[in-house]
């Protein structure tokens, strides 16, 4: 096998390195896995690891900023991130294990676009938005957008990620929860998350939740959280949610990672849950 | 394509030429004959190869050789000078925490990451940072036992450095 491999040092010199059968890699925990299970065929591999713009965990105008090259562990230390989102801050404190958090990113993360990306549902219920750079400018796109299918999104052949923004949420609850076989380290089985705009004040209540694994991208039920928004809840309300939910997902039978009734079964608890978390 | 790359192994600074495709673990192991980091899995799910790369444990099957240009690596040849062990061997040595020996220097060598990184580490630290490592042998007990002598080490130290 005859691989290539440039690590360019400038955010310029990256973009004019990025074209159609270029590999980025940031962590590669997932490239070089795939690359040996000859999942992906790889002749070229652009490092991205030494721009600068691609690192950085910071609040600016339009919400919390994360550099696409920052990894999990550098999430789940940091107290910015623990403020912002306590579902992004487990998200990161369960994904993968100790060694690969220490390299795996949250860009990497997003433009692997698993059905069960750890960090997919989180971003879907912040709305995070994506920034997308490449010799012809930079553009912001919707992660929901973003995400497009099983190892498929938005980006463009010559398109990198700069970084992903969670917008603002002051007064707001999240979690994060996610099923496995094992404590240690597995793929999630299953995921969700939540997050609850004004949740103490029932009549001005925003409810978000997502859900991975049970569509090719993480899928927002949006009747189901039009249904237990703006209100005071109750168990029925939480059973009429999960009838329409239900209806709409499409979790494989012969999935590698859980079966439908199970997958039906956690998203049953997972409201179960969020009734619990909003209870007065 | 080859790069010539250079780092620095258990203190010693090397110079080698290398494939693009080629693992750190790969190079580690052949050229280096290095064999204390094990290939187990080969695609990062087991924690026989972890090694220090910038005093953090990583994986050396997931990361390739010329990522390692300019890396500080330790492997578990490099942990003590010849002839001393580091508190973790010791631990494990005490607790009998070693059956055929494959799974060892990954479980060491994350310990020994996590108690660099963070010398205030506690019990749940040090069991999160062997969370993706697998032995088939022990049983994990007499493994657990050694992390909680740790523990109970780096408590105390931790309860007299704010005295």
């Amino acid at each position: 096998m005859n691989l290539e491999y440039c690590k360019p040092q400038t955010l310029e010199d990256l973009l004019a390195e990025t074209r159609a059968g270029t590999h980025l890699m940031a962590g590669g925990t997932d490239l070089l896995v795939d690359m040996r299970s000859r999942k992906k065929t790889v002749q070229r591999i652009v490092d991205i690891k030494a721009i600068p713009e691609l690192r950085g965990i910071r609040e600016t105008k339009s919400g919390l900023e994360i550099g696409a090259c920052e990894t999990f562990t550098a999430l789940r230390e940091s107290p910015l991130v623990a403020a912002w989102s306590p579902a992004l801050r487990e998200c990161a404190d369960v994904m993968g294990c100790h060694e690969i958090r220490h390299r795996a990113t949250l860009g990497g993360n997003i433009c692997n676009s698993s059905p069960g990306c750890e960090s997919g549902v989180v971003l879907s219920v912040h709305e995070a938005q994506v920034r997308i750079a490449s010799t012809r400018g930079v553009r912001l796109v919707p992660f929901d957008t973003f995400a497009t299918g099983v190892n498929r999104t938005c980006l463009e052949p010559d398109e990198v990620v700069l970084s992903i923004i969670l917008p603002k949420a002051a007064d707001s609850l999240s979690f994060y929860r996610r099923i496995t076989r094992t404590a240690g380290m597995d793929l999630a089985c299953w995921n969700g998350a939540a997050l609850v705009l004004q949740p103490r004040t029932p009549a001005k209540r925003v409810v978000r939740i997502s859900f991975g694994t049970v569509m090719p991208a993480p899928y927002r039920p949006r009747a189901a959280e039009a249904l237990l928004s703006r209100r005071p809840l109750t168990p029925a309300d939480m059973d009429q949610a999960y009838d329409l939910i239900i209806r709409e997902i499409a979790p494989r039978a012969g999935s590698v990672r859980a079966s439908p009734a199970e997958k039906k079964r956690a998203i049953r608890n997972f409201l179960d849950e969020l009734l619990e978390r909003l209870a007065p | 394509m080859t790069h010539r790359i250079t780092l620095t192994v258990n203190g010693i600074q090397r110079t080698l030429h290398v494939e693009a495709a080629d693992t750190l673990l790969r190079v580690l192991r052949e050229e280096l004959h290095l064999t204390g980091a094990k290939k187990g899995c080969g695609e990062g799910e087991c924690g026989a190869c972890t090694i220090l790369m910038n005093n953090q444990a990583i994986r050396a099957c997931l990361v390739l050789a010329v990522e390692a240009d300019g890396a500080d690596i330790v492997t578990i040849e490099g942990l003590a000078p010849p002839g001393e062990i580091t508190r973790v061997q010791k631990a494990f040595i005490e607790a009998d925490a070693v059956q055929c020996g494959f799974c060892t220097p990954g479980f060491v060598m994350a310990l020994e990451g996590e108690m660099r990184r963070n010398p205030h580490a506690t019990r749940d630290d040090l069991l999160n940072a062997l969370g993706g490592h697998l032995c088939r042998c022990t049983g994990y007990e007499s493994i657990l036992q050694a992390t909680d002598t740790l523990a109970r080490q780096l408590a105390q130290k931790t309860k007299k450095s704010k005295k």
